[in-house]
């Protein structure tokens, strides 16, 4: 029904009304003379009924015979709409012309998207794929997938595997990242474990190569925790890699200041410009403002991007000034340096006793004194001299 | 016994539709009769339609050859009418056969 719908309307119908005479002759007639009628209605003794273009060229005479005026109701379809235009060349040259952008501008990538990336950024997958000649605006079959596949993932080494899906106007860059492996314990050149700080060892095990200290021996920076020298049943000596774990009990002292006046930047004013980007024509908006930092908002729709942006250029013009800060605003800021300080020492060690102290004058002092478990043993590498005999 | 005003069918009637009804054939396939389908009191397709004997919005009768079909309903619409198939829509309310 659609179908034929479309058809009468592509090849034009005429609604039409008629009056007095005999509407059954009229219609008996119409079918004699093979005049196809449809949606016959019949209301207060007025009847109203399409016909297709050459029907109604015949039914005057048929409506003639039954005595009937016919009145044309209206006419539809492509070819009276045409007819109605048809001076307007202008409308005619434009629905052309917006026929053959959307069928040029249709075999064009205009989104690009990257999916299944973690650790390397979308902009470096994007890049390459723009150097190899994925970009915005060029013809999706000219694309060769294999070969730009192949060539992206050779110049990608953190990736191991991508693929390339062109729908309509959207290319999909699918991509899977390597794994780092572990990296493997060298063996081959033979190391000292010493000790990384002063203390007095709490825990000593060692896995490879011999004990030089025992529990409960104060060690200082430097000393020799587990040789690499083992001493064979036959008593000559072999070198090895040593390895073990030292545990001592340590003390630290972490300090940090914080003056009550500071010297920083402040935002003066900021001026804004934008740049409306259509696919792959950039179009500015008003005067550009110069090193600036731009943000740029695409439009999504069910997903994908389309080639319409809007790109915002910011510049903040900053002052140098000198703010005088409050005693709480110095403590507080003392605090964020101390534990900022504390927090990169402290992640591999566990702390017995601690005692922090807050010195509040000219600024603030944040100081802290802890005693510690930790690991401190460190590889060192041997120094062999071999003796020619 | 049969009632008289039944008993309008000629002899070659008769035999024509005793044979079809043997062989199980379509009856308006063998003794040319219309082929009447309704859907629901909404529309019906009349096959064997040779003209329009009375046409308005609350009657529509059809010559279908042996039979006058008069379809009687409201805001009655021939839908589309060709190669001997009329569709009528509307609201059917009564359909009845007059020779």
């Amino acid at each position: 029904m659609l179908l034929l719908r479309f058809l009468r309307f592509v090849f034009g119908y005429v609604g039409f009304t008629a009056q007095g005479g005999f509407p059954e002759r009229f219609i008996n007639l119409c079918r004699h003379n093979k005049i196809i009628l449809w949606e016959l209605k019949s209301r207060n003794g007025v009847i109203s009924a399409c016909v297709d273009r050459e029907g109604y060229k015949k039914i005057r005479p048929v409506a003639r015979k039954s005595g009937m005026r016919v009145r044309i109701r209206r006419k539809y379809g492509l070819p009276f709409f045409l007819a109605r235009h048809s001076r307007r060349v202008g409308v005619l040259i434009g629905a052309c012309l917006c026929a053959a952008v959307l069928l040029i501008l249709s075999t064009r990538i205009w989104s690009i998207d990257v999916i299944g990336n973690v650790r390397v950024p979308a902009e470096t997958v994007l890049g390459v794929f723009e150097e190899l000649g994925v970009r915005r605006g060029v013809a999706g079959s000219r694309i060769n997938i294999s070969a730009t596949e192949i060539e992206a993932l050779r110049r990608l080494p953190e990736l191991s595997w991508l693929n390339i899906n062109i729908s309509g106007s959207a290319a999909l860059i699918e991509v899977r990242e390597t794994v780092k492996s572990p990296e493997l314990a060298e063996n081959g050149e033979p190391t000292d474990i010493v000790a990384a700080r002063d203390g007095q060892i709490v825990i000593l095990r060692p896995f490879n190569g011999t004990q030089e200290q025992k529990i409960g021996n104060p060690v200082l920076k430097g000393d020799l925790l587990i040789s690499g020298i083992e001493q064979n049943k036959d008593l000559t000596v072999s070198f090895c890699k040593a390895s073990g774990y030292v545990v001592a009990r340590t003390n630290r002292e972490i300090t940090a200041a914080q003056s009550a006046k500071i010297k920083a930047k402040k935002a003066v004013s900021q001026n804004k410009s934008y740049v409306l980007d259509f696919l792959f024509f950039s179009i500015p908006l008003g005067r550009q403002v110069e090193d600036a930092y731009s943000e740029k908002s695409e439009l999504y729709i069910n997903g994908v991007t389309l080639p319409v942006g809007l790109t915002e250029r910011t510049q903040t013009v900053y002052e140098e000034t000198e703010i005088n800060l409050t005693q709480s605003q110095t403590r507080l800021l003392a605090q964020l340096r101390f534990f900022k300080n504390s927090s990169e020492d402290f992640r591999y060690l566990q702390v017995e006793q601690s005692e922090i102290t807050a010195d509040e004058q000219s600024g603030c002092t944040v100081s802290g004194k802890f005693t510690c478990l930790e690991n401190i043993g460190l590889e060192r590498p041997m120094q062999i001299e071999e003796i020619n005999q | 016994m049969r009632k008289k005003n039944c008993r309008t069918q000629g002899r070659g009637e008769r035999i024509i539709e005793a044979v079809s009804r043997n062989l199980d054939l379509p009856p308006d396939a063998v003794a040319g009769y219309a082929h009447i389908e309704l859907c629901g009191n909404r529309e019906a397709i009349i096959e064997g339609c040779q003209g329009v004997l009375e046409y308005g919005d609350s009657v529509i009768a059809l010559n279908t050859g042996k039979l006058t079909v008069r379809i009687c309903g409201c805001e009655l619409t021939i839908a589309s009418m060709q190669n001997g198939q009329a569709i009528i829509k509307g609201i059917i309310t009564s359909l009845d056969y007059r020779n």
